[in-house]
């Protein structure tokens, strides 16, 4: 039987697409809570003004969108990089004499 | 254009969860695999086996029993003791030990265990599935068989989804050879 080690090259693609998607979210989720962090932490020390409870708010929603898509992210690259792993051994063991 | 977008919504729809009813029948049966990998075997045959069971116990006990004490002529009473010296020295607590009681009874009445044994096993076995030994790698092949196509439809519908431009993820323990078949 004849395997096809281009879609193998194809789904490790995918992982690194996947892992690179997951750091891009990592980094955002980590901006976006500095923001809402800051954006507290100045709402301990005065009244903030309609506009910015509003914008603090856009911003809690935002961060819980961005932790969901993170995990997403998390579990596709976790999903694709056992997926490979599989089918690597498997080559290996089909490639051996 | 709007029927249009609606069908191919309603074709991915429809493809997703083919492939959804194919990863519920693989799961099922994997577990019909394991079922019939650890099914005991039928009470005929474990007969002999527990036939075995009992004269290995049985000569383990013979050949295991400690009777040194027993056997040494300087031996006294119920403690071993042995005179050096003109002193007695305690070197042992009683004249023989029994090893496993199991051997003992094995040794001693192996019809009584054979009986017990096999009414307790034909008890557990009521309502039970067993597979004879000659059937059992014929029945594992036969679900591999199921098992494989099921999972080489599974990843064809994911590749004709991915073709038209949708992401399914695969599952991680996918069996390699229905992912990379080449189809000749």
């Amino acid at each position: 039987m004849r395997y096809d080690e281009q879609k193998l090259n194809r789904l490790r693609q995918q992982k690194e697409a996947a892992l690179a998607a997951a750091r891009g979210l990592s980094q955002e989720v980590s901006d976006t809570n500095a923001a809402v962090r800051h954006a507290e932490n100045e709402a301990r020390r005065r009244e903030l003004s309609p506009l910015e409870k509003k914008n603090l708010d856009t911003l809690r929603t935002e961060l819980e969108l961005l932790r969901a898509a993170q995990n997403e992210a998390q579990e596709r690259w976790n999903n694709l990089g056992n997926l490979v792993i599989n089918l690597e051994g498997f080559i290996s063991k089909e490639a051996r004499p | 254009m709007t029927r249009k977008t609606f069908n191919l919504a309603d074709a991915v729809k429809s493809a997703k969860a083919h492939v959804d009813n194919l990863r519920i029948r693989i799961e099922e049966l994997k577990e019909k695999r394991d079922q019939a990998q650890n099914a005991p075997l039928p009470l005929d045959e474990l007969a002999p086996k527990i036939e075995r069971w009992i004269e290995a116990k049985a000569s383990a006990f013979r050949t295991g029993i400690n009777l040194s004490g027993l056997l040494n002529p300087n031996a006294r009473g119920a403690d071993l003791t042995l005179e050096v010296k003109g002193e007695p020295v305690l070197v042992g607590t009683s004249y023989a030990s029994l090893p496993q009681l199991d051997g003992l009874a094995c040794a001693l009445m192996p019809e009584k265990v054979r009986e017990l044994l096999l009414s307790i096993v034909a008890e557990r076995l009521k309502d039970v599935e067993t597979i004879p030994a000659n059937e059992r790698r014929k029945r594992i092949e036969k679900i591999e068989q199921e098992l494989l196509a099921a999972e080489i439809e599974e990843e064809s519908a994911i590749t004709e989804l991915e073709a038209a431009g949708f992401d399914l993820s695969r599952r991680p323990d996918a069996d390699p050879r229905a992912v990379l078949a080449v189809k000749d």
